[in-house]
């Protein structure tokens, strides 16, 4: 070892310098996309998460389908009725949904699904990797008509809506996350505030004001004014109405319907 | 031959982080592998390798993120920091990867929640943030005994 050394190294610092300089470049959130590359990165990483996904999912899969194969003959037979009866209850109710289109038609009204648009499925591959941000990735992507601010909804509730888009997948910012912002309404007494992330399995709802009715157990919805999500989505239940003479607002803070930690499907509103 | 070897590292973490670690998340909390890697690959690596392969670890999760793209940045100067401490420490490597964890995870959180507050004035519950820093801090201290053998591992096959 010379006698330079210990100096040299001490004080040598350019490369980091000039990577935190690059860093700090790409990291401003104009260059975000890095002028395209980061789709096609994004694309070229899509076919790992893709394969351990399946891969994970068909060995944790594997006992259950064994303790399930003992159940399946007589879960069989129990389904084979129930599917008869359906059968026939579904017959009555197309009859059903053919006068109502016929009389909506008549009205002039325009036949629409619950949320006002149609739905995509899409499989949950991966999750976010960062300390306070909450995103999942899905199986679907640019080729398959997926845009940026889609609504995602899981069957009990909103899950929030896409952030970014590559080819064959996509990222969906969840509702709980601290950078997500919700237009949301009172379902019972129409009062309108704003739903963010607070921590992993709550939501806060701000800007509500003092002469609000809001109280626990009421069911928070997406409000009409949202510009990105559909009117009338579940979003939560308020577990917590607070308010100290001095506020101008209330502090309310609501559980997710959806189990945003469990999700493996989810549906793009298209 | 090294290049490869690392990128094929980064490439397993990236896939870890993302899809197997989030089934196993406590709290919604999971432990940061790239940080712990970085750590590790800076204890052991000299600086240049070190910070190169701590850019490359924060773009790739850059890459998973959206919104926020900070590890780039929050990598590289993990690196610096360790190679710099590291002239100076007179213990095992091993206890200075453990040193290094233990002061990075929490820094990093509170940085992270710190940007979020300031840059887009965010605010999370005061109880969730205490118990992410130290359910935070413990997952990656236990991710280290994993972790610090195999990538000594990675090392020793080059020699």
């Amino acid at each position: 070892m010379t006698r330079y050394e210990p100096f040299r190294k001490k004080k040598d610092f350019s490369l980091v310098i000039l990577l935190v300089a690059i860093a700090l470049f790409f990291s401003y959130s104009a260059y975000a996309n890095l002028f395209g590359v980061r789709f096609l990165l994004t694309s070229a990483v899509y076919p790992f998460q893709y394969v351990a996904a399946g891969v994970w999912g068909w060995t944790t899969g594997v006992p259950a389908n064994i303790i399930h194969l003992r159940n399946l003959s007589s879960d069989h037979a129990i389904l084979k009725d129930k599917y008869n009866a359906a059968l026939i209850k579904l017959a009555v109710k197309d009859e059903l949904a053919a006068e109502n289109k016929r009389l909506s038609e008549a009205l002039g009204f325009k036949a629409r699904s619950r949320y006002g648009s149609s739905m995509m499925a899409a499989k949950v591959i991966g999750r976010s990797g960062g300390s306070w941000l909450s995103l999942i990735e899905v199986n679907k992507g640019s080729l398959q008509g997926v845009r940026v601010d889609l609504p995602v909804v899981a069957v009990s509730g909103l899950v929030g809506r896409v952030v970014e888009v590559s080819s064959l997948s996509s990222k969906v910012q969840l509702i709980v996350d601290p950078l997500s912002a919700v237009a949301a309404a009172s379902q019972r007494s129409r009062d309108q505030g704003v739903v963010s992330g607070y921590s992993f399995d709550r939501l806060a709802m701000n800007y509500v004001g003092t002469g609000a009715e809001i109280s626990a157990g009421d069911l928070i919805v997406t409000s009409s004014t949202s510009g990105l999500f559909p009117p009338g989505i579940p979003i939560g239940t308020v577990t917590s109405s607070e308010k100290k003479e001095s506020d101008l607002f209330y502090k309310i803070t609501v559980r997710p319907a959806a189990n945003l930690s469990r999700l493996e499907e989810v549906f793009i509103l298209l | 031959m090294r290049f490869i070897k690392y990128l094929i590292y980064i490439l397993i973490v990236a896939v870890f982080q993302a899809v197997i670690l989030p089934k196993f998340a406590f709290l919604g909390i999971v432990p940061d592998l790239f940080l712990v890697s970085v750590i590790v690959i800076s204890v052991l690596q000299e600086r240049t390798n070190s910070v190169l392969f701590s850019a490359g670890a924060g773009f790739v999760q850059d890459l998973l993120a959206s919104g926020l793209y900070l590890n780039v940045i929050i990598k590289t100067l993990v690196s610096g920091a360790v190679n710099y401490f590291k002239e100076d420490f007179n213990g095992s490597e091993y206890s200075l990867a453990v040193i290094a964890v233990a002061v990075a995870a929490p820094i990093i959180i509170i940085g992270e929640w710190l940007a979020l507050a300031c840059f887009f004035g965010q605010q999370v519950s005061w109880s969730y943030f205490i118990v992410r820093i130290a359910v935070g801090t413990i997952y990656n201290l236990l991710a280290l005994p994993v972790i610090f053998p195999l990538i000594k591992g990675l090392n020793n096959d080059e020699r």
